[in-house]
């Protein structure tokens, strides 16, 4: 829950329906989200920016093909 | 007369004392609804891997999967391989809902929508958690009956005793806290028969020898799993994901966002890897379990149990079993009970009392829905039927919550118009004879054109609603400060 008492601090615009909000600076440093910036992302894109999340989204796929490898050779185990 | 050995009883008892003792020893953290319903929001990265591991893996999942494969072969495997796909995605998911410091997912709907969607959706919830709750109540008295030849009834009432007092009393802490012990169980249910299998048949070359090559492929000739409902399933397995109820406290109630993108990412890999296991050993039933056994294709994992593993071994797979009902129905339990307390109750019936109500108030409904589950159990025909049915309407609440999620011009009565929409659309196809691919097609083709079409077409949302939300999503866990300057105080609830 959110209580409001403003205070002027950096700020950044995400859209146009959406009034300013704050500016962070973990999200410029690596913590910035794919999802949430998706449609901000060919303006705004940077490796710095979102340095996590597309380090450990490869480092996923990279799992989800060592699993289907792994399923696949499993089933060709014994065949003649 | 039961096949259990005093050995196996053994194994049992000890567990079942073991368990309960080490459970209740963590209720003594439990202080407030907060530690009740979110565990604080202290889990580190283990414990985030074990409980993401332990509620996202069921009993009912792996005799699905075994029961499946018995029949069509390692295609089987998609009934649970549908969310192989989405899992990076939790990686990118997880700090979102860390960062909407929520502690359901009703409070994501009002806060981002309205207040209808937020009551809507936890009505929602609160009937996917019955379903869960029946499904592997269900499920497991099935399985174990059969091993034990006990009478199901005294299974079903004993193992809900158990994790009701789990739950009741120690909320989430009490809940993570034994799922390390819960996780190990549910990798040796997913591998134990394998070994036991294979020397029956005479080993993987056996296997090859005796079952049709059909049988190993990973896509099915029959309609049941071929490739286009598979397709589909996998993309409402993505959609639907972020709408899972108990999601909002499995991914958003680590220390820090590194916690919960670790905890819950690689907590479903693992189940994804133990999967496979479900899957061979789905094979090995065709070759060793008869007809009669495969009258029912959902009996063949207690059937195999009771065939090939010896004394005390068994005992431990009935031990197994119970720790996936007892880890996955506490969570589901304690994530209802939190959506009724503070979503519906808190709101709408009782706005002021101190917290000892609420923490009261929650045991009780725990207890209430747990009642629920055991009548839906009673009217659930399969647990696959229980599962598609599940992936598909969750993906129709899924749709909005993606669009309000990546784009601010969403608006409540968009998400309105696609929930309808994507429903309307599925039962129509459902009723027409579609199978189950066309059905998913359309509906979330429905809901997606809906929820932008009609977005358009309203007005935005109040910007100081849109600026509260995405405030949030723009600020990680450790710079609050960041929002009380912007006279936004955010406190975790």
């Amino acid at each position: 829950m959110i209580e409001e008492k403003n205070i002027a601090i950096e700020t950044q615009t995400i859209s146009n329906v959406v009034p300013p909000i704050p500016q962070s600076k973990m999200e410029e440093n690596g913590h910035g989200l794919l999802i949430i910036d998706l449609l901000r992302l060919p303006k705004f894109f940077s490796y710095r920016r979102y340095r996590l999340d597309i380090i450990g989204f490869l480092i996923g796929w990279l799992w989800v093909v060592i699993l289907l490898a792994l399923g696949y050779w499993i089933t060709t185990i014994g065949a003649s | 007369m039961s096949a259990l050995s005093m050995l196996d009883l053994a194994v049992i008892v000890v567990y079942l004392v073991g368990i309960t003792v080490f459970g209740l020893y963590f209720t003594r953290k439990v202080k407030n609804s907060e530690g009740f319903f979110m565990g604080n929001r202290r889990f580190g990265k283990s414990l985030m891997v074990a409980q993401a591991l332990t509620t996202g893996t069921r009993v009912d999942f792996a005799i699905g999967v075994v029961g499946a494969s018995s029949e069509i072969g390692m295609a089987g495997i998609w009934y649970q391989w549908m969310y192989i796909f989405s899992t990076p995605f939790y990686w990118l998911l997880s700090p979102i809902f860390r960062r909407t410091r929520y502690t359901t997912t009703a409070d994501f709907f009002e806060e981002r929508f309205s207040k209808s969607l937020g009551v809507f959706y936890s009505f929602f919830a609160l009937y996917l958690f019955i379903l869960w709750q029946g499904t592997i109540i269900k499920g497991a008295a099935r399985t174990i009956a059969g091993i034990t030849n006990l009478p199901e009834s005294w299974f079903i009432w004993g193992v809900t005793a158990l994790f009701v007092l789990f739950g009741v009393a120690g909320g989430l802490v009490a809940t993570v806290n034994t799922d390390f012990i819960q996780g190990i169980f549910i990798i040796i249910l997913s591998f134990l028969l394998i070994p036991f299998g294979l020397q029956a048949v005479g080993g993987f070359s056996g296997l090859h020898a005796k079952l049709d090559p059909q049988m190993f492929s990973f896509i099915s000739q029959r309609d049941e799993l071929s490739l286009f409902p598979v397709t589909m399933l996998v993309i409402s397995g993505l959609v639907g994901i972020v709408a899972q109820p108990h999601h909002m406290a499995v991914a958003g109630s680590g220390k820090t966002e590194m916690s919960c993108r670790i905890g819950w990412c690689y907590g479903n890999f693992i189940k994804r890897f133990c999967t496979i296991g479900w899957a061979l050993t789905g094979l090995i039933a065709t070759l060793l379990l008869t007809k009669e056994n495969l009258k029912d294709r959902e009996l063949a994992f207690g059937a195999l149990v009771k065939q090939l593993l010896p004394k005390g071994l068994i005992g431990l797979m009935v031990a197994a079993i119970l720790a996936t009902v007892i880890a996955s129905c506490a969570a589901y339990m304690i994530a209802g009970s939190a959506l009724f307390t503070r979503n519906l109750y808190k709101k709408y019936l009782k706005q002021t009392a101190d917290d000892a109500h609420y923490l009261f108030v929650g045991r009780i409904v725990s207890a209430a829905l747990t009642i629920g589950s055991l009548l839906m159990a009673l009217y659930l025909h399969s647990v696959i039927d229980a599962t598609v049915h599940f992936v598909m309407i969750v993906a129709f609440v899924g749709i909005p919550m993606w669009v309000g999620i990546i784009w601010p011009r969403a608006t409540a009565a968009g998400a309105w118009a696609s929930i309808i929409g994507s429903t309307s659309t599925w039962l129509i196809a459902r009723n027409a004879g579609w199978q189950v691919g066309g059905q998913l097609l359309s509906a979330m083709l429905v809901g997606f054109a809906l929820a932008i079409i009609v977005s358009f077409l309203t007005r935005p949302e109040p910007a100081e609603r849109l600026r509260r939300f995405f405030a949030l999503m723009h600020t990680p866990v450790g710079e609050e400060e960041n929002l009380e300057r912007a006279g936004l105080k955010a406190t975790l609830e």
